[in-house]
């Protein structure tokens, strides 16, 4: 019988036949080539100038990653400072913790914690605000009394999934009137200003060891990095919140919200004019059944109701949505409404169902 | 000038880039998503992000596997988020079909493969359905040859295990 691996190898060969072969480049792609690379440009030229004039404080910085060539290509930040490990400062002093921590010390055998993060179904068990190394770095080495640990759906950053992280400072005894209703963002009031809060992201590492890249349970693990993130330019929004120093949005009433939805999905039945509601709508991926489900017959009326929302920090409510058609067949859809940079409401998808089978999610 | 550091690339450069690597880099999201439409999301916004930082465009080697690594990344995170996604609108209590796509009976090979945790999916991929080396593979999921064979290990046991294939 043919070997597994071998069949993997028939598998690459016989599915690449079904690939698309050919990618061209949007012009859209091309401008934000450029715009990117003439804003790197900038920043590495900022970051020369710092280090020259000893602008970086932190122990760790990330000027090693404007070496040629970048080490995240994928990573959005320009210049941070990084602070440095934590509790132990350097590797010296990790191994020497390791082998108290081996020889069952209880000064370091709370750094040994085997349920995070070995993942489960894909995700860590065990999330960073259940982990004392983090509580107690916020606690002893920021100063901070109160935080909140995710924001938002996406928490955190796409690179060094999951030893990345981002936590935020809540005001101490204090309620947020903006989100009286949404159980986490009520108890946490921003630090800064009415809306802006105090952002640290941090990194974990197991600095001694690991069992072929994957974390050991018996291995300590500290802070290996850490960085107060800095406000936004532009009002952030959606995956940026892991980005920038959260700043929240003050949400949409339920009124209003309903009412752009309305007119979404009247802009569907009347079948023109809908796409311009939408966050992305060149993606092939925004929403499959936009004018006409898959029997090809338009839609004659929708429902629509609030699932959840409006959520801290960005003020996103999500609605589930059904499409009717003359033919009777029923379009179901999660959707959520965002906010852009400029401030205008739009459409995002969370998943598609025609005849109650489940065909898309973007 | 071709090559030099800065933002003043000339388009035609890229568009050189694209034709060289655009199809690798979709065969790559195809595999790993089962997805032409996805896919071909997934390539173009890895060239973006691999141009806008990339300076050393006369290293080919060097741009595949940031390209190859970008587009792994990508697809990883595309996954995470929609699970999120979906978790965050049902207030995170209902639990549906986790499967990336629903390829139905097409390739129950395949259909196991895209079940299999990302990182170890990944490593089946690029190792044995994109031909690169264990090296090779290693390098662009920036992991050591030895965690490599780990996660390559652990995704055929897995593959071995799942109901659908046969072995």
């Amino acid at each position: 019988m043919q070997g597994l691996e071998d069949r993997l190898k028939e598998l690459g060969d016989n599915m690449s036949r079904h690939a698309p072969s050919e990618l061209r480049p949007t012009a859209r792609a091309l401008r934000r080539i450029r715009v990117g690379r003439a804003v790197r440009s900038g920043a590495v030229l900022a970051t020369v100038a710092a280090l020259a004039f000893g602008g970086f404080a932190g122990a760790r910085s990330l000027s090693s990653d404007e070496a040629l060539p970048p080490a995240n290509p994928d990573s959005k930040e320009t210049t941070e400072t990084w602070g440095g490990m934590w509790p132990q400062s350097s590797l010296e002093e990790a191994r020497r913790a390791q082998r108290l921590a081996d020889a069952g010390d209880p000064r370091y055998t709370w750094q040994v914690f085997p349920e995070w993060p070995p993942f489960q179904d894909g995700e860590p068990k065990v999330e960073p605000g259940d982990v004392e190394l983090f509580t107690r770095f916020l606690q002893e080495e920021l100063g901070w009394d109160e935080f909140s640990w995710g924001v938002g759906p996406e928490r955190y950053p796409p690179e060094n999934w999951p030893y990345e992280f981002v936590v935020v400072r809540c005001a101490p005894d204090e309620t947020n009137a903006l989100y009286p209703n949404d159980p986490d963002g009520r108890e946490c009031a921003p630090t800064i200003d009415g809306n802006r809060y105090e952002t640290v992201r941090i990194r974990a590492d197991q600095p001694v060891r690991e069992i072929g890249g994957d974390p050991s349970p018996s291995g300590i693990w500290v802070v290996s990095g850490w960085t107060m993130l800095q406000p936004s330019d532009a009002p952030v929004t959606g995956d940026d919140f892991v980005r920038h120093q959260i700043q929240q949005v003050a949400p949409p009433s339920e009124a209003k919200a309903t009412e752009f939805l309305r007119s979404f999905l009247q802009a569907r039945v009347d079948g023109e004019g809908a796409k311009q509601y939408l966050a992305d709508p060149d993606s092939s991926l925004s929403l499959p059944f936009l004018y006409t489900p898959t029997n090809g017959a338009p839609y004659e009326r929708f429902g629509l109701e609030l699932v959840r929302g409006p959520a801290w920090p960005s003020g996103r409510m999500d609605f589930k949505v059904r499409l009717f058609t003359e033919g009777g067949a029923t379009v179901v859809e999660e959707l959520f409404i965002d906010r852009r940079d400029d401030g205008r409401l739009v459409v995002k998808t969370v998943s598609t169902w025609d005849a109650e089978a489940e065909i898309g999610y973007a | 000038m071709l090559g030099r550091r800065g933002g003043s690339l000339r388009s035609t450069r890229f568009e050189e880039m694209y034709a060289t690597h655009g199809s690798e880099a979709l065969r790559l999201a195809y595999l790993m998503t089962g997805d032409s439409a996805l896919a071909e999301d997934i390539a173009q916004e890895a060239f973006v992000r691999v141009l806008k930082g990339f300076h050393n465009l006369r290293n080919p080697d060097a741009f595949k596997a940031y390209l190859l690594r970008t587009v792994t990344n990508l697809t990883n995170s595309h996954f995470r988020k929609s699970k999120r996604e979906r978790d965050f609108a049902r207030g995170g209590t209902e639990r549906r079909n986790e499967d990336p796509v629903d390829l139905g009976s097409r390739d129950m090979l395949w259909s196991a493969l895209l079940r299999l945790p990302t990182r170890q999916r990944a490593a089946l991929v690029l190792h044995y359905c994109h031909d690169l080396s264990e090296q090779q593979t290693a390098d662009v999921m920036q992991i050591s040859l030895k965690a490599l064979k780990s996660l390559v290990g652990r995704g055929l046991a897995n593959l071995r295990s799942d109901e659908g294939v046969t072995v």
